[in-house]
C-alpha cells in the first residue's frame, strides 16, 4: 500500500471537478442533470465546456463527489481469477470460523464482508475500497468487489477459490493462519507455480498442455501468447560497457495475437532465442454439441520471472449461428464461468504432471 | 388591475421574509409585463405575442462572474388538487422565452435596469410555493419527470428554480438569521463568503457585504462571516462563521469531507469559532453523533494533536431551532 496522508477521499476543488466533468467520457446530459439538481435549467445549445465551468463553480460536497465519481463510471474489471488446493484436511466449521474472524478484521476497518453457505460451497464476497493515488482524484477510491470461495473437488477435498489481486490473496492468507490458530497440524495452500522448472521448453509444454486438455472440449486456436525471456544480467566486466543501450538490444517482452499464433514461425524463432509462454487466450468449443458456442480462455503467470501468482478467467462467449462463427460476443454465464473454472483448474493440474 | 396589486404585494412580503436577509435587491417596478420583440414568440393560438409577463425582478452582483444577475421571477401557488406536470411546463416554457426576450428587449432594458452601464445578465426564476401545505414533495416529483431539453431556453441562458421544499428552507434560514441577530449570536454585519476558487475568483472584497447568489443558496451548505460583537469593550461573540448544511447527516465521511473542505477554504483556526446549522426537517437522528465521531476521525487521519486538535473539536453542530412546516406567502393561484 502506497503511503497514505489524511483522508481516503479528498476535498475536491473546482479545477478538479471541472476536468473530471469536462472529460471526453461524460456524457453532457450528465451535466444537465447534475445542474438540474440544484434547480438549474440550461439551454440544450449551451456547450458541455460552458456546463462544465458552471457546474465547477459550485460549492459540491461529498454526496457530489461520489455522485460523479459514480456517474463518470466505475472501472468496470473481470479479474482474473486463481485456486489453491488446500494440503491437509479442513472442516466446513473451521473454514467458517476463519472466515468470520477475517470478516471482523477487514469490517472493522471499514470493508464490508458477507458469507454465505449453499450446496456445500462456501462464498464470502469482500467489498472494499482501491485507492491509487496515480489515478485522477475521481478515480482515486474505486469500489471494488471480489470473492474467495471454498468448494470440494472431485475427490471430496476442500479447495479456495478466490479472485486474483493482492488484496484478495492476503485475504486468504489470513484466512488460512486464522483456521491453523487453532489447529495443531497446519493446513498449507498448494497453487499452480512453474519456479521449480527453469528450462523454457518445458514452460511453454505447460501451457501446450493446458489448452489441449480442457475437458469435453476441443481447442480452436490461440489467439494471443505472450512471450518472456528474462533480462539479461549483465556481469560484472559488462558492467563498464561503454556501448549505447541502442546497440545491445535486450527484448523482454512480445505479444502474439492473430489466430493460430502459437504455430507460426514467428513463435518459433522466440522458442529457438528462449522466449517462453507466460500468458495465453486461447478458444475452445463444447464437444457435446457441432453448434456450440466458443469459448475465449485466458491463463496467466502474474510473476514470468518465476512463474508463479497463476490466474485464469473465461473471457468471452464467442456465439455461432448456422454453426458458423459471427462477430457477436456476450459475457459468459455465471454457471459457465463456473464449470470453466473447474475445467481450468484441473488441466493446469494435469498439464503439471506432464512436465515431468 | 387587483391582481397586480395583489401579486407585488405578495413579492414584497416574499422579499421581506426571504430574500432581504440574503441581500438580494427587489425592483420596485409594479407592472411588469414588457412587450415582445421575438417574431418567432407565438402565443398558444398561434398569434404574435405582444408582452411578457413578470411578477417582480430580484438582483444580486455574482462575484465569480463579476456581473450583476437580474432574476426575471415568475410567481405561482398551486394546492394539492391543481397540481398538474402541465402546467409546470407551461410555465418554464413562457419563462424561456420571456428571458430571451428581456436579454434583447429595451422595454425590459428600460423598466428594470437599475444601474446602467454595468455587466449584467437575465435569468428566470420560477417560484412555486405550495399554499395548503399538502403536497410539497409532489412538485420535485412532477418537475423531474418533465423533460428538460423541450423547455426552449436560449443559448447561454439560464432558469433557477426554486420549489415548496425549497422556499420552505430558505424562509427558515431566513428567520433563523433574523433571530440569530435578536439574540446575538450572529453579528448584524455578516456576509455571505465566497472563496477564492481555482478557475474562479472573487471580483468583490472579501469584506464586502454582496448577496448570496441562487446557486450558494441551492447548495449542500453555505457559509456566512460574521466579525465579534463588541458591547461596552466587551466582546459577546467572537467572530466566526456559520455554516448552514442541507444534508440529512446519515454518514460520518460527509463530515470528514466537510472538515476538510473548511480546512481548505482556510476558515478553521483558534480566534474564530464555527457553528454548523443543519436545517432540513428530514435529518438522521445520529448528526450530532456522526459529526462528532467525524471530528476525531479528521484528526486521528491528520494526526492533529494539542492546540490544532481542540480547533477541530470546538467546531459544534444544531440542528435549526424552527423549521417551517410550509411557507407560502398567499394564494397566488397558476396564472399564465
Amino acid at each position: 500500500m502506497k503511503a497514505r496522508f489524511g483522508p481516503s477521499l479528498y476535498f475536491a476543488n473546482d479545477k478538479v471537478i471541472f476536468d473530471a466533468i469536462n472529460h471526453a467520457q461524460v456524457n453532457t446530459d450528465l451535466i444537465r442533470e447534475l445542474l438540474f439538481e440544484r434547480g438549474i435549467i440550461t439551454s440544450p445549445l449551451t456547450t458541455k465546456y460552458e456546463l462544465a465551468q458552471y457546474f465547477s463553480r459550485l460549492t459540491a460536497d461529498y454526496f457530489d463527489h461520489i455522485n460523479i465519481g459514480n456517474k463518470l463510471g466505475k472501472i468496470s474489471k473481470r479479474e482474473r481469477i486463481t485456486y489453491a488446493e488446500i494440503n491437509g484436511s479442513v472442516t466446513e466449521q473451521e473454514i467458517l470460523e476463519g472466515l468470520k474472524s477475517v470478516k471482523s478484521a477487514l469490517e472493522s476497518k471499514g470493508n464490508c464482508v458477507t458469507i454465505n453457505v449453499s450446496n456445500g460451497r462456501i462464498v464470502a464476497r469482500l467489498e472494499y475500497e482501491y485507492i491509487d493515488y496515480t489515478e485522477v482524484e475521481f478515480r482515486q477510491v474505486q469500489p471494488r468487489d471480489s470473492i474467495v470461495e471454498f468448494l470440494k473437488n472431485e475427490s471430496g477435498e476442500y479447495v479456495v477459490r478466490s479472485t486474483q489481486n493482492s488484496y484478495t490473496d492476503i485475504a486468504v492468507d489470513q484466512v488460512f493462519s486464522a483456521i491453523n490458530s487453532s489447529r495443531e497440524i497446519p493446513i498449507k495452500q498448494t497453487r499452480i507455480s512453474l519456479e521449480g522448472y527453469a528450462n523454457p521448453v518445458i514452460r511453454t509444454n505447460f501451457f501446450n498442455a493446458l489448452i489441449n486438455n480442457i475437458e469435453n472440449h476441443s481447442f480452436v486456436t490461440v489467439t494471443e501468447a505472450f512471450c518472456y525471456k528474462p533480462k539479461i544480467k549483465q556481469s560484472v566486466d559488462e558492467e563498464d560497457d561503454p556501448r549505447e543501450l541502442e546497440d545491445q538490444p535486450d527484448v523482454v517482452r512480445v505479444t502474439l495475437k492473430g489466430t493460430g499464433v502459437t504455430k507460426s514461425f514467428v513463435i518459433d524463432d522466440l522458442y529457438e532465442k528462449d522466449y517462453y509462454i507466460v500468458k495465453i487466450v486461447w478458444r475452445v468449443k463444447p464437444t457435446s454439441r457441432i453448434d456450440a458456442d466458443l469459448f475465449e480462455l485466458e491463463a496467466q503467470f502474474g510473476e514470468p520471472i518465476s512463474c508463479t501468482e497463476f490466474s485464469y478467467q473465461a473471457r468471452s462467449v464467442l456465439i455461432c449461428e448456422n454453426g458458423k462463427l459471427t462477430e457477436k460476443k456476450r459475457a459468459p454465464k455465471s454457471e459457465e464461468q463456473d464449470n470453466l473454472f473447474r475445467l481450468i483448474e484441473a488441466a493446469a493440474k494435469y498439464a503439471l504432471t506432464t512436465l515431468e | 388591475m387587483a391582481e397586480t396589486v395583489n401579486i407585488s404585494h405578495v413579492a414584497n412580503k416574499i422579499a421581506h421574509d426571504i430574500f432581504k436577509v440574503f441581500f438580494w435587491e427587489m425592483h420596485p417596478q409594479q407592472d411588469t409585463n414588457f412587450e415582445c420583440v421575438s417574431d418567432t414568440h407565438k402565443s398558444e393560438n398561434g398569434t404574435q405575442k405582444r408582452t411578457h409577463p413578470g411578477d417582480v425582478v430580484f438582483h444580486y452582483i455574482d462575484p465569480y462572474l463579476n456581473k450583476r444577475i437580474y432574476l426575471h421571477t415568475d410567481l405561482k401557488s398551486y394546492k394539492k388538487s391543481t397540481l398538474q406536470q402541465g402546467k409546470i411546463r407551461d410555465s418554464l416554457k413562457s419563462l424561456a422565452l420571456t428571458v430571451e426576450c428581456a436579454a434583447i428587449s429595451e422595454s425590459w432594458r428600460q423598466k428594470f435596469l437599475s444601474i446602467d452601464q454595468e455587466v449584467y445578465e437575465v435569468r428566470g426564476l420560477l417560484f412555486v410555493a405550495n399554499h395548503d401545505g399538502q403536497a410539497t414533495e409532489d412538485f420535485a416529483k412532477y418537475l423531474k419527470g418533465i423533460a428538460k431539453s423541450n423547455i426552449p431556453v436560449a443559448k447561454g441562458q439560464t432558469l433557477h428554480i426554486l420549489g415548496p421544499s425549497e422556499i420552505n428552507s430558505l424562509f427558515s434560514i431566513a428567520t433563523d438569521i433574523k433571530l440569530a441577530i435578536q439574540d446575538k449570536t450572529l453579528s448584524p454585519s455578516y456576509r455571505f463568503f465566497y472563496p477564492d476558487l481555482t478557475l474562479w475568483k472573487r471580483h468583490t472584497a472579501d469584506d464586502q457585504r454582496i448577496g448570496a447568489t441562487i446557486e450558494m443558496l441551492l447548495s449542500p451548505y453555505f457559509i456566512l462571516k460574521y466579525p465579534a460583537i463588541v458591547e461596552d469593550g466587551n466582546i459577546i461573540l467572537r467572530p466566526g462563521s456559520l455554516i448552514y448544511y442541507s444534508r440529512p447527516g446519515n454518514t460520518i465521511e460527509e463530515f470528514v469531507y466537510l472538515l476538510d473542505s473548511l480546512s481548505r477554504c482556510q476558515l478553521v483556526n483558534a480566534k474564530e469559532q464555527i457553528r454548523i446549522i443543519a436545517f432540513k426537517q428530514q435529518r438522521s437522528a445520529q448528526i450530532k453523533n456522526n459529526f462528532e465521531k467525524a471530528k476525531h476521525r479528521y484528526c486521528k487521519m491528520w494526526n492533529f494533536e494539542g492546540d490544532r486538535e481542540a480547533e477541530i473539536m470546538s467546531i459544534s453542530i444544531d440542528a435549526l431551532a424552527q423549521i417551517s412546516s410550509n411557507y407560502s406567502p398567499d394564494e397566488i393561484g397558476w396564472r399564465l
